[in-house]
């Protein structure tokens, strides 16, 4: 690579600096689990507790993620090549249930059927809620295939069905994959609807061993653990998500609406009102009636807790866009040794689960940022860590969307490389720039490992609230908590997922 | 100053593969150069080094009489080297007004001065009254306008344009191609144009230089280069070349088409290569005028070609007016008028 093509200092700098503030917190995880020599690290993994966690874990992950790549991929089907009226409505819908917090749902399924606590009911909870994983990318990719190759299928004489399998499946069969693998990771790394239901995961177990207190060791051994389970399943969605398959031949893509048949549609149909209505209606309905039902609601209390998740999110979004905006721009416009270091770096924080981040910036802050130790500015430093490899992304996304001719130009007619950035780089990124803000302040509004482990002791956010009057089932007071969140998450989801949408159903 | 920019032996490479190799090329200032090349021979790589987003592992680039870059050191980074650059569909800043596009590389943008010559720049691309549209707003014409008179707005040393008319169609690119060079006479700027168009190098450029082979084969008035190409592959390359074998005997030569004039002096077995509009049909024949059977006929409208097979087996083009396209099977008598190439 030519001398001219490194990153100017300005821009280096702090990029480097935001990857190694992100794992540095690993490294006190690494040690803590150290603590007590190899051998009992070793210990620790290798008794038979650990492998009936494994095995837990495991099983939840492959039910959970073969349900969601078939309710994913029929919904999918059923929003870009059916001819139902109002598609854009329904995969709107279909894609609500990003905006709900899995320890909400999970609370409100075992208010309405108590008897769905443990394995199965977190199942179905969480199945619920990463569907959209697997149909999000499968749409995105039916509608970039020639639905003309359907057509040849069936003049062929193959009847719909055949034609639906041999040939439609296997053309988004790469997206099902890496949808798959992302609802996979989700699993593993999700802690509200195991807590709620009780069943014991990796995460739930992690977080009991640290708040039991005794025993640090365990809860940093687990997280490796966990880490490692993590690391490979996001090695497998990078593989998957390679082999794309391409479309042969040019000419524009036809309309990919297709008159299909009643048998086709019925069950499809079924699926989608099902996932709409046991997605969000449960938990909306359920969430209405706590607050119908609810007594003795300290309001005052409920417009502070409100406050306080809007300014961590804020705190998170605007701390996480600053930090991501330069590994976003080094990474998509500066290749080299630099570049590549910050994509792996970012590449594996992404993988980390929610809990692990948290339990190994509390063991940072014990070790090394004592004064910071459960204050705010912690706290946000955690929830930066996990949000920061997906704003990163987006922005990187949308500056490697926008033609190098432009910065060329721009250089051309005596701007600096830097000026360049400002002039040009940010500009043109600026819509997956805020999208990547919104992103990171919904998830640190929905977020609650971290919040739990770091936050302040007095201070209490939408997320912990639910938490906390969901473990005594205290539905007088949770109502107004629930409708809040939901509201706030619900905008920022609808704005986000109505641009997409439009991109997928015209 | 006698040159605008000056290429010294110029080398380049990615992973041990040559892109260019000792490339030397002058371009004075006021004229436009073409820079003419099949895909793939090393122009936007060549483009590039002169920009200074690539510095050349050997050779020397001069802009204005001052060193850019040399045997793999750049001097001047691309802000400051004065180089307009007009990149492929134009490149627009789409954030941007096209005011503000055109505003873009001059100082203090919100002075007077700079209103000013933004107006001059507009009128002198003749869209006065479109400063304040969206780059997304204009037509793809409209947009490679604007994108000279950003490139032309901070008066630079030498105006860079990459294939400039390779997204428009067919129909769109000669107006657009007179409307560009219109604005270049007028407002006397330098201009080095990158093309694969053979046609759109020989109909705008003061000169030509042929990218052949990683090197600058040729470099010439666009009436030289297509009368007297320096190779037989510049001629193949630069317009139609219809080729036969001959006898050369100093300035004339022989060959299945009789006897012909030579451009150049040469001896011995040459391969001699006509243009197609140089052999017509003979309306007075004699005993001795070359015949063949027409084998094939394109009809283009305003002209038309014929493939005739010659006794030698040889089959020849021949560029006629429409009218006199004959049918195939037909034999016909031909005559050559000009001179004829000969290369060994």
């Amino acid at each position: 690579m030519s001398r001219l093509l490194r990153a100017p200092f300005a821009l280096a700098v702090p990029a480097l600096l935001a990857v190694v503030v992100a794992l540095v917190p690993l490294l006190y995880l690494v040690d803590t689990s150290l603590q007590r020599g190899v051998q009992s690290v070793l210990d620790e993994i290798f008794v038979s507790r650990t492998a009936t966690l494994v095995v837990r874990s495991l099983a939840l992950t492959v039910v959970v993620t073969l349900a969601c790549a078939v309710v994913g991929t029929i919904n999918a089907w059923l929003v870009v090549r059916s001819s139902i009226p109002l598609r854009p409505l329904w995969l709107m819908l279909l894609s609500m249930p990003l905006a709900i917090p899995s320890y909400l749902s999970a609370f409100a399924w075992i208010t309405w059927i108590p008897s769905l606590n443990g394995f199965w009911g977190a199942s179905i909870v969480l199945t619920l809620a990463s569907y959209p994983y697997v149909m999000l990318p499968v749409a995105a990719m039916l509608r970039n295939t020639d639905p003309q190759l359907d057509d040849v299928a069936r003049s062929l004489g193959a009847s719909p069905v055949r034609a639906l399998m041999r040939v439609t499946l296997r053309q988004v069969s790469p997206a099902i994959w890496a949808g798959a693998l992302l609802v996979a990771l989700y699993v593993v790394s999700d802690f509200g609807a195991v807590a709620t239901m009780r069943i014991e995961t990796f995460t739930w177990v992690i977080y009991g061993a640290y708040r039991a207190g005794f025993d640090p060791t365990r809860a940093a051994t687990l997280s490796l653990v966990l880490i490692a389970v993590a690391l490979l399943l996001m090695m497998v969605e990078r593989r998957a998500r390679g082999r794309t398959a391409q479309r042969v031949g040019a000419g524009s893509i036809r309309t990919t609406v297709r008159r299909s048949s009643l048998n086709l549609v019925a069950p499809a149909l079924l699926i989608a009102v099902s996932s709409i209505g046991l997605g969000i209606g449960v938990p909306v309905i359920s969430a209405i009636s706590w607050m119908r039902n609810g007594k003795d609601v300290v309001w005052s209390e409920v417009w502070s807790t409100i406050g306080a998740s809007f300014g961590v999110g804020a705190l998170t979004g605007v701390a996480t866009v600053l930090l991501a905006l330069p590994v976003g721009i080094l990474i998509a416009r500066f290749k080299g040794p630099l570049s590549a270091f910050s994509e792996g770096a970012v590449y594996v924080t992404h993988s980390l689960p929610g809990v692990v981040i948290a339990l190994s910036v509390v063991y940072f802050g014990i070790s090394l940022a004592r004064p910071l130790y459960q204050e705010i500015p912690l706290l946000v430093f955690g929830q930066m860590i996990i949000f920061l490899p997906l704003v990163v992304g987006s922005v990187r996304t949308s500056i490697e969307q926008s033609r190098t001719a432009f910065e060329d130009v721009s250089r051309s007619l005596g701007t600096s490389r830097m000026m360049t950035v400002f002039r040009v780089t940010i500009p043109l990124a600026l819509p997956g720039i805020a999208a990547g803000g919104a992103l990171a302040v919904l998830g640190a509004v929905k977020e609650l490992p971290t919040t739990l482990l770091l936050r302040p002791t007095e201070l209490d956010t939408l997320a912990t609230s639910i938490w906390k009057y969901s473990s005594v089932s205290d539905f007088g007071s949770i109502g107004p908590y629930a409708v809040a969140l939901m509201l706030l998450a619900a905008l920022p989801t609808a704005i986000l997922s109505t641009v997409t949408v439009l991109k997928v159903v015209k | 100053m006698n040159t605008a920019l000056e290429l010294r032996g110029v080398s380049h490479g990615y992973d041990n593969v040559a892109v260019l190799n000792d490339v030397n090329l002058v371009v004075k200032p006021g004229s436009i150069t073409a820079l003419l090349g099949p895909s793939g021979v090393g122009k936007t790589t060549l483009l590039r080094i002169i920009c200074g987003f690539e510095t050349p592992q050997r050779g020397t680039v001069t802009i204005n009489d001052n060193v850019v870059a040399h045997d793999g050191v750049s001097l001047v980074a691309p802000e400051r080297r004065g180089v307009g650059l007009v990149p492929q569909e134009g490149a627009l800043f789409p954030h941007l007004s096209v005011s503000d596009n055109i505003a873009f590389g001059l100082k203090h943008r919100r002075s007077v001065e700079t209103r000013n010559r933004v107006q001059e720049m507009l009128e002198l691309v003749d869209l006065a009254g479109n400063a304040e549209r969206r780059p997304d707003q204009l037509s793809g014409g409209m947009q490679q306008r604007v994108a000279l008179a950003r490139a032309l707005a901070p008066r630079p040393a030498i105006v860079l344009l990459d294939e400039p008319f390779a997204s428009l169609d067919a129909s769109l690119r000669v107006t657009v191609r007179t409307e560009i060079v219109a604005a270049l006479r007028q407002s006397q700027a330098t201009a080095l144009w990158v093309t694969h168009d053979q046609q759109e190098a020989l109909s705008c450029a003061d000169e030509v230089a042929v990218l052949l082979g990683h090197r600058i084969a040729q470099h010439a008035t666009p009436v030289d280069l297509y009368r007297t190409p320096a190779s037989r592959s510049i001629a193949e390359f630069v317009g139609e070349a219809v080729r036969v074998r001959g006898a050369a005997h100093g300035t004339t030569a022989t060959c299945a088409l009789g006897e012909l004039v030579l451009a150049q002096t040469r001896q011995g077995e040459v391969t001699i290569v006509l243009r197609p509009e140089q052999i017509e049909l003979d309306d007075a024949p004699t005993a001795h005028s070359p015949r063949g059977e027409v084998i094939a006929s394109r009809f283009y409208g305003h002209d038309g070609e014929i493939d005739v097979r010659l006794p030698s087996n040889e089959v020849v083009v021949s560029r006629l007016h429409a009218r006199l396209l004959p049918p195939v099977g037909a034999t016909v008598a031909l005559r050559v008028t000009g001179q004829a190439l000969a290369f060994a």
